[in-house]
């Protein structure tokens, strides 16, 4: 028997390519409503989606089995109408790759502010559909009959945000540290309880976010065409699917009932340093869920 | 030096591409999807599977006929399906089944009897497998078989997620998809498919489209059971059986088309979407007026 055609490099770019649109999402919205005290977040959000969809493409790529023999073959994609959901997703990946760069650019060089929100305007939606796309790619796919649910779309685009906005805020300090000449992120590190503050409020969206997509996994495993049991007993898959339960939402859950409740008894470093594992955690989680569900709709082949 | 532009001329820059856009993507879409002929012109298989002997000569001669290797398999004692799936290597594969309880009136059958599917690409007049294909490596050729180029396939592997019967599988030797061709370079010639050419016993008929459509429409009303008739929008591949496909495994498929299916999930998507939006501004609005009513009463 063949092995499952899409593995775990498959499941890697759908985590990066979610990942990345949430992130441009998160930091652009924050930019057009919140304004200059989320400038480090915005920026952070921007560079981490432009390198992260980079990531998630060279892994499609490398992904691809005749790589090897014609590496350009994925060129033939670009002269074909866009009538494939591959094709589509092709395009809208093209065109946030070059948006997230763009914005980037605006970022770095301090171009045009009304420029900026304006492309930040088109890279929402493209940001948006990019997300969307990698959970559409599966649910199109009318062989895994598993997949075929319209929740699934909207559990990767829950997903995609909410690992967008943990790497967003973790990688403000990883960027201060790292790069301490990239402005504004070392004064807001050095400015422990502006960061604090900003950590704090955003464990608000992160705490809805969790129990959206914990909702919506419940949901698809009520309604799961017969197939949840793959997920719920007796296979290595439900073990990660346990893993990913309990380390990508309910452990990163109570960490933000946690914070939330000793937000004003606690210094702002226990704060930040409880937030930045619970980043991981989720970022970890999303990886689980986009193997998981892969490997489920496959074996249901 | 200056260039100035008149009106007239800006307004003759500005309309092009709004010309020129339409007339572009009505280009590219040509050739995309091969047209599907009338299905007159059509070439079917029709499957009878109560004539298949299970002798497996089919699964042999596409073997045969396609040049590709054995498959390693191992003899279970228990199943008689054997290789029991596609490979790059096997294009078809005679599925076994000891059916019970269908007809305990006839003496001496011990309410049991066997039979045999001779089962390949069912060759789909709107096929998935093509639907999705991102580069147009797999076509639908105009009398009905669905073919790929080697040279286009990328290896993205969507077809074999596409397909509902898992039949596209990636050749890491030949780095592309390969399945049944319905032998199309015999058809080219005037012949029928291998698999046909030796079937002893006719259980396989080599016919056009709308002959093996008209057939399934008899048996149906004979109260047989068809596959390939109405699934997944029809396929050039007809089958007839006195016992439910379910029994060999073969999925239950709505007559939706791929491109039905997707529209039919993309409009639950938004429908979702639009539920789930309004749903969270619902409880929104009440979060917060409960907590507008929370600060009001703290602040008496």
């Amino acid at each position: 028997m063949s092995e499952l055609a899409w593995g775990p490099i498959m499941a890697g770019y759908l985590f990066f390519g979610g990942l990345a649109g949430g992130a441009y999402v998160v930091s652009a919205l924050a930019d057009l409503f919140k304004g200059e005290d989320t400038e480090a977040l915005s920026k952070s959000g921007t560079y981490v989606s432009f390198f992260s969809i980079l990531i998630g493409l060279v892994l499609l790529v490398l992904d691809l089995k005749r790589f090897q023999v014609a590496p350009l073959g994925i060129l033939n994609a670009y002269r074909r109408f866009p009538d494939s959901i591959l094709t589509v997703g092709t395009w809208t990946i093209t065109g946030f790759t070059a948006i997230s760069l763009v914005t980037s650019i605006l970022w770095l060089f301090k171009g045009n502010a009304l420029a900026r929100k304006i492309v930040e305007v088109v890279g929402i939606i493209l940001g948006l559909t990019t997300t969307a796309y990698t959970g559409l790619l599966l649910a199109f796919a009318r062989g895994a009959t598993f997949w075929s649910s319209p929740l699934l779309p909207w559990t990767f685009v829950v997903s995609g945000t909410l690992t967008g906005l943990s790497i967003t805020l973790f990688m403000i300090p990883i960027f201060a540290v790292f790069m301490p000449k990239l402005k504004p992120f070392w004064e807001l590190y050095n400015d422990k309880s502006k960061f604090a503050e900003i950590v704090s409020r955003s464990q608000k969206y992160v705490a809805v976010l969790i129990v959206l997509e914990l909702f919506l996994v419940i949901i698809e495993l009520v309604i799961g065409h017969g197939h949840a049991e793959i997920l719920l007993t007796g296979s290595i898959l439900s073990l990660i699917f346990y893993a990913y339960l309990l380390i990508g939402l309910v452990a990163p859950l109570g960490i933000s009932y946690y914070t939330t409740k000793m937000n004003s008894v606690t210094k702002d470093e226990t704060l930040i340093l409880f937030s930045m594992g619970q980043y991981v955690l989720i970022l970890f989680g999303g990886l689980l869920l986009r193997y998981v569900m892969l490997t489920a709709g496959q074996i249901f082949h | 030096m200056t260039m100035k532009m008149t009106r007239k001329e800006f307004l003759k820059v500005a309309a092009a591409p709004m010309i020129i856009a339409p007339l572009a993507l009505e280009e590219l879409s040509k050739g995309t999807r091969s047209p599907v002929q009338e299905l007159g012109k059509q070439k079917a298989v029709l499957v009878d599977v109560r004539r298949c002997i299970g002798c497996k000569g089919c699964q042999v001669a596409c073997k045969a006929w396609n040049k590709l290797p054995a498959e390693q398999t191992k003899v279970t004692g228990t199943e008689f399906t054997n290789p029991t799936y596609f490979s790059p290597i096997t294009w078809k594969v005679v599925r076994f089944k000891e059916i019970g309880d269908y007809d305990n009136t006839q003496p001496g059958t011990g309410g049991l009897k066997w039979r045999m599917l001779a089962d390949n690409c069912k060759h789909c007049i709107e096929p998935s497998c093509v639907s999705v294909c991102p580069t147009g490596a797999l076509w639908k050729r105009s009398d009905g078989p669905v073919l790929y180029d080697i040279n286009r396939c990328i290896g993205c592997g969507y077809c074999e997620m596409a397909c509902p019967w898992g039949v596209p599988h990636f050749d890491e030797e030949l780095h592309s998809i390969r399945k049944c061709t319905m032998c199309f370079d015999r058809i080219d010639q005037g012949l029928e498919p291998a698999c046909v050419a030796t079937c002893p016993t006719d259980a396989l008929q080599f016919m056009t489209l709308e002959e093996a459509r008209m057939k399934a429409q008899e048996a149906e009303a004979e109260g047989l059971h068809t596959y390939g008739h109405s699934e997944i929008g029809g396929t050039s591949w007809i089958y007839i059986s006195d016992v439910p496909f379910s029994e060999f495994g073969l999925p239950e498929l709505s007559s939706a088309t791929h491109k039905n299916f997707e529209n039919n999930l993309l409009m639950r998507f938004a429908g979702v979407g639009l539920l789930g939006g309004a749903a969270l501004v619902v409880i929104k609005t009440y979060a917060d007026r409960r907590e507008t009513l929370s600060q009001e009463g703290g602040g008496e």
